[in-house]
């Protein structure tokens, strides 16, 4: 028992479940989106934090994860189910497709390459009126539903989302400690040295790639069926900086680190900041601006590292008394 | 028998020409060196024999096999591991997870299936670790295996890299300046190490500057001076050849300028 509390893991999930009975009811929906978000910057931080690739375009990936949940549920009456999977298959296509030449640029230029495939999606979406909505969007979207049983309150929705987090944090921690995972890591610092140990550089920035766009693919499903709408302003370049600056501000290396700072953000986005839409680039640019000065590895890192601290004052005070005696 | 062969391997960077129609063969199993002054061309050679710089004209073969221009991945899957003159240890990882990466090759697991723990991987994850260990241990690294690969002193990193080349399980093994940063005693321990690999089959290509371990270990040496091959042999012919000798020290018209 005391084994399974040491369990990192272990003690978020108990926290996350009993979180309900005392939290505010305002509070609900930024923890359900937050979770969303979560799991979309959970896939920024793979492709990232360990593979070092950056994508500014990944508001659109979770915009098609949406969009084929809104189309499909809507206009065709498929179970939620089915356009959910539908959902992460489809953002998987598109990011194979435009992943192979775009991950041939690098640093500065992929950024500026996935910024213009965000647009390109904004645009097409915006001006496709008789089949998605245009500017207006898809409405009318059903609650999530498995097998007949329907998500439709907070608490309901509060335990889908973070239960499927908690499963993808748990994929994304072993994914991290396996070959793969240590293939992406040798990319992220040195590719050179990466490809004469065998690693076949394209083929794995592509994998990233497309398993961070199924990230976004679930998260812009699961949005779709919380808001019951979507629309083109919803997934437009803000939503990309904001996954690119939760996993900034959470720490590169730190898979909880980053789902709690896409909480807090989303909590600082919706909740305090919602009446300053349009400054929201400014206060972004800010606590990016902060971050990297003040805690340039990430708030993830500073758990870790007061602990050290501590244990470092402690023992020093300990050696001194034991010293004197 | 000769397991690596090149044919006239030529590399001009524009106006420069750093290897003019290089060619010499390997035979299985013995250490050959590869000498010359700075700038001779020799780590230009190890660039495009392992894939990452491509050749200007001339071939490259391996076994029966022309390996010349292609990928680095593919170069090291057929067998060739290499070392670089300026470590490259992958600076956030451990010493183990280092020597762990040079394995990648040997294992399976996509990047789709490592995210499940199912059984098969962990097996394939306990197996690569052990692997790494042992070949950590026979470099008496193997207490260092959980350390940050770059805390190590200099000399440690230069056998965290012939580890994690070796953990490859290469045929044919490219060393760039091993010794380079290290104390006496662990060249003399190196030394000793380089032999080992070789028996225990593997070939080994080796550029170094440093000539006491060279003429110790070497059972052929080349020596490269301005991109061509100026002697090939023993050591003890190479040791003679005056060509070999003005090439490091210069002629005596050279000298009687100055």
């Amino acid at each position: 028992m005391r084994y399974l509390l040491r369990n990192t893991n272990l003690r978020i999930a108990l926290f996350l479940a009993v979180i309900p009975l005392f939290l505010p009811e305002n509070l609900f929906p930024v923890l359900c989106l937050g979770a969303i978000y979560s799991i979309a910057a959970l896939g920024m931080s793979l492709l990232l934090g360990y593979a070092g690739q950056i994508s500014l375009g990944h508001a659109a990936f979770i915009g098609i994860g949406a969009y084929t949940t809104a189309i499909l549920t809507t206009q065709f009456n498929w179970p939620v189910l089915a356009a959910f999977a539908a959902a992460i298959f489809v953002s998987s296509v598109i990011a194979y497709i435009i992943g192979k030449p775009i991950l041939k640029t690098k640093g500065f230029f992929l950024a500026l390459a996935t910024l213009g495939f965000g647009e390109i999606f904004f645009v097409f979406t915006s001006r496709t009126d008789p089949v998605i909505g245009g500017l207006v969007g898809i409405g009318g979207i059903p609650y999530f539903s498995i097998a007949g049983y329907e998500f439709s309150s907070y608490v309901q929705m509060h335990y889908l989302y973070w239960t499927i987090l908690l499963g993808l944090v748990i994929y994304s921690q072993n994914m991290v400690n396996s070959r793969s995972g240590r293939a992406f890591r040798a990319i992220s610092t040195d590719e050179l040295a990466a490809s004469t140990m065998g690693i076949d550089v394209a083929k794995y920035k592509l994998r990233i790639f497309v398993l961070s766009a199924a990230y976004a693919g679930i998260a812009g499903s699961l949005l779709a069926t919380y808001l019951s709408m979507t629309q083109p302003y919803g997934f437009r370049v803000d939503l990309s900086i904001f996954i690119v600056l939760a996993v900034i501000v959470g720490g590169m290396g730190s898979l909880w680190g980053v789902v709690a700072a896409t909480v807090v953000l989303t909590w600082l986005k919706d909740e305090q900041l919602s009446q300053y839409q349009e400054y929201s680039a400014l206060i972004y640019g800010i606590i990016l601006l902060l971050i990297l000065i003040f805690v340039p590895q990430g708030l993830g890192s500073l758990g870790q590292r007061s602990f050290q601290w501590m244990k470092d004052r402690l023992g020093k005070a300990y050696r001194y008394r034991s010293n004197r005696s | 028998m000769s397991i690596f062969r090149i044919e006239q391997l030529s590399k001009r960077f524009s106006g420069l020409t750093a290897l003019n129609a290089v060619s010499f063969s390997v035979e299985n199993q013995t250490i050959q060196a590869i000498i010359g002054p700075n700038g001779a061309g020799k780590t230009t050679l190890f660039q495009i024999i392992s894939g990452v710089l491509p050749p200007t004209a001339g071939s490259i073969y391996y076994g029966e096999e022309e390996i010349t221009r292609k990928p680095p991945h593919k170069i090291c899957a057929m067998g060739i591991a290499r070392t670089f003159q300026m470590i490259r240890l992958f600076p956030d990882m451990t010493v183990l997870e280092n020597v762990m990466t040079g394995g990648h090759i040997h294992w399976k697991t996509g990047v789709f299936m490592s995210g499940f723990r199912l059984p098969n991987v962990r097996g394939e994850e306990r197996d690569a670790r052990q692997k790494a260990q042992a070949i950590l241990d026979s470099m008496g690294l193997g207490d260092k295996a959980n350390y940050p690969a770059t805390s190590l002193p200099y000399g440690q990193q230069r056998l965290v890299e012939i580890s994690r080349a070796l953990a490859s399980e290469p045929k044919l093994m490219m060393l760039d300046e091993p010794a380079a940063g290290m104390t006496p005693q662990e060249g003399e321990a190196l030394a000793e190490k380089i032999g080992d690999i070789r028996d225990s089959g593997v070939t080994i290509l080796l550029v170094e500057h440093d000539m006491g371990l060279v003429m110790e270990i070497s059972d052929q040496i080349i020596v490269l001076n301005y991109g061509q091959v100026i002697a090939e042999g023993s050591p003890s012919i190479i040791q003679q050849d005056p060509k070999v000798i003005e090439a490091y020290l210069g002629t005596k018209d050279n000298n009687a300028q100055y």
